[in-house]
């Protein structure tokens, strides 16, 4: 059962991920994001990380990507690029060393892996929530903090730049 | 049910009287928030900004040392402490003279205010992080604010092209940094430095924990603007405005030295000849670069951008050596920096404001006689920067160069002395300038109370400095030793 959706969920991810590459409507390719994500959050869920998979959907699939079509949808004539076959002499060795990289990591994770507290069966018996929101509001309490510090700055930014510059001129005068 | 139980049974309640320093800033950052949001006295935001600042260094001196508070995560010790003294210093000297500089630009935001006490209290938690976790939420505080307030400058496009590219490259580095700290966590289990410097030990370096300790060195040399990975630098620094510019080049660099020296000496101790290596190749790319191109700059400020990337070098060199010496210097060099990088910039700043100045060099002809008093204070900073007793630039580079020398680093000696004669060139012209021109205008300069008050306060400590660094240097060897005691913590 496991194997089956394991062999599923990550074909048809790999798939999605190809279209990302190799879709020339960049509409379609944000699609096909969202569908690798989705993907992706079902092989969570089929390893029994429900948290993680729901927060992939949610952070990811919903809050992320349908913001990149938002921005696709309102920025007027958003014209990316094809591919120019001269970059690909760069792309593909680096790519590759990537692929590389990445291979020698995940399989030295799953090796490297289940050395902390929570064990398997730790996990089973409370869950993944508990297990997380615990290391999280206690230990990892202050960066948690800081984190929300970091979200204030990046809206205040946000909106200052953005801001109609008109505006102030009329406030600067008076 | 039991391991949670016993989890949090385990855990006191945090310490929160040693974080008082950064409580007075966040205190004040919201404010002056709502400060601004209801009036807009721009003179009350100033106000309450400094007095907040001063009130924020007087615990920051007096506060008891040594507490690890927040479960391991938080570590208020000497060095941290001293590093947040000069971060507060370097702040208010920037709030000072913001407001001026800002009028005269036609750019004013009360904005500026607290997302600078927001950037501070970013370097305040990165200088005083003893886990990976705490060092890289810091330093992303610190970060996206400097981005925001780079590219605040109104209707200007190469403030947007700087921040623009700051964010860019900026977002990579942080990239990086993520990476290798997961391929650490990955491979040690722990993102505590000490926990890591225990995993990671002589015999057992691997693929994992080489990778992981590349890559957060080039995540940090991104932050640090050293070469190759410097792009970003000279735009932001010429784009922004030029208290922030100073901001950017002195508190910022300098919490991102001490947080380099802090986990490369606490969480790697026994992998140092990679890192060695590392910043010792950055340095020199760093050091010939800067230089070299700081050289063909026809406009002082992004010299003096080139110039920021070339002290980079100087300072990174000392950790091509894993001795006290070495941390000694590192950490003298970065405190004297600040008077330098500081006077430098806010001179800019101060002179910016008048009119028809356009930061060329052209602008600087005969400024000697026009205002003697302002260019002696720019002969001093350009002396300190080059490294000419009596200056404390010239002790700073001593430091690095005796450093390297004590451990047979010979190269990245001859390096650093053939660049710093290299410096002479651009440093010297900006002095040949404004000593050995006629004056080509005669319009009238008005600085404030604050920017002559920091130029002034800057150009002497860099002179006291210059003939007594013994305080400086005491500090600084006490904080050197201080790491490396806390390796086997």
């Amino acid at each position: 059962m496991e194997l089956t959706a394991f062999w599923i969920f990550s074909s048809l991810a790999v798939l999605s991920a190809v279209g990302v590459v190799f879709f020339r409507n960049i509409i379609y390719a944000v699609l096909s994001l969202i569908s690798t994500l989705i993907m992706i959050s079902g092989l969570f869920f089929a390893m029994g990380a429900e948290l993680i998979g729901a927060l992939q959907i949610i952070i990811y699939a919903v809050a992320i990507v349908v913001f990149y079509v938002l921005v696709i949808s309102t920025v007027p004539e958003f014209k990316g690029k094809a591919f120019e076959p001269k970059f690909i002499l760069i792309s593909l060795p680096v790519g590759f060393l990537i692929f590389l990289e990445l291979a020698f990591v995940s399989l030295y994770g799953a090796w490297k892996s289940n050395t902390g507290i929570f064990t398997p069966e730790v996990i089973s018996e409370v869950s993944n929530v508990k297990a997380v929101s615990t290391v999280l509001f206690t230990k990892y309490l202050f960066p948690f903090e800081v984190a929300s510090l970091i979200l204030l700055v990046a809206m205040i930014g946000a909106i200052i730049i953005g801001k109609k510059e008109h505006v102030i001129d009329e406030e600067a005068k008076s | 049910m039991s391991v949670l139980q016993e989890l949090v049974a385990g855990l006191g309640i945090p310490n929160f009287k040693v974080l008082i320093p950064e409580i007075i800033i966040l205190i004040t950052a919201l404010i002056v928030f709502t400060i601004e949001l209801l009036t807009k006295a721009r003179f009350l935001i100033t106000v309450v900004t400094a007095l907040g600042l001063f009130l924020a260094s007087i615990p920051s001196l007096t506060i008891e040392q040594g507490d690890i508070t927040f479960y391991g995560l938080y570590v208020v010790d000497s060095f941290s402490l001293t590093f947040k003294f000069f971060l507060i210093l370097s702040t208010f000297f920037v709030v000072i003279v913001l407001r001026p500089y800002l009028e005269s630009k036609k750019t004013y935001y009360g904005e500026y205010y607290y997302l600078i006490l927001f950037a501070l209290l970013g370097m305040m938690i990165m200088v005083s992080s003893s886990n990976l976790i705490t060092f890289y939420i810091g330093l992303e505080l610190a970060s996206i604010t400097i981005y925001i307030l780079a590219g605040m400058f109104k209707k200007d496009y190469l403030s947007k092209e700087g921040a623009f590219k700051y964010l860019i490259l900026g977002g990579t580095g942080t990239a990086i940094i993520s990476y290798g700290i997961a391929l650490i966590y990955g491979r040690t289990g722990s993102f505590d430095f000490a926990t890591v410097a225990d995993s990671i030990v002589q015999g057992s370096l691997d693929v994992g924990a080489v990778a992981g300790i590349v890559l957060l060195i080039i995540g940090l040399g991104l932050k640090a603007s050293s070469v190759p990975f410097h792009f970003w630098t000279p735009d932001a620094y010429q784009g922004a405005p030029t208290p922030i510019t100073a901001f950017m080049a002195v508190a910022a660099k300098v919490a991102t030295f001490a947080v380099i020296l802090r986990v490369m000496v606490e969480a790697f101790p026994f992998a140092y000849e990679i890192w060695n290596l590392g910043w010792a190749l950055l340095a020199a790319a760093s050091m010939i670069f800067g230089n070299f191109v700081a050289l063909k700059q026809d406009n002082v400020k992004r010299m003096l951008a080139y110039s920021s990337i070339a002290h980079s070098g100087y300072i990174l060199a000392a950790l091509a050596a894993p001795t006290d010496v070495a941390f000694t210097a590192l950490i003298f060099y970065s405190l004297v920096y600040i008077f330098m990088g500081l006077g430098g910039f806010i001179f800019l700043s101060a002179l910016e404001r008048q009119h028809g100045w356009s930061n060329h060099i052209d602008d600087f002809r005969g400024l000697a006689k026009r205002y003697p008093m302002l260019a002696l204070f720019m002969l001093i900073f350009m002396f300190s920067m080059l490294g000419i007793p009596p200056t404390v630039g010239f002790f700073g580079k001593l430091g690095i160069f005796l450093a390297l020398i004590g451990s047979d680093i010979w190269w990245l000696a001859v390096v650093l002395v053939v660049m710093s004669i290299v410096s002479a060139g651009y440093y010297l012209r900006v002095v040949i300038y404004m000593y050995m021109h006629e004056p080509v205008s005669s319009a009238r300069f008005n600085l404030s109370l604050g920017e002559a008050f920091t130029l002034a306060f800057m150009a002497s400590v860099i002179l006291i400095l210059g003939i007594y660094p013994t305080v400086f240097l005491d500090m600084s060897q006490l904080l050197g030793n201080f790491l490396i005691q806390g390796v086997g913590r």
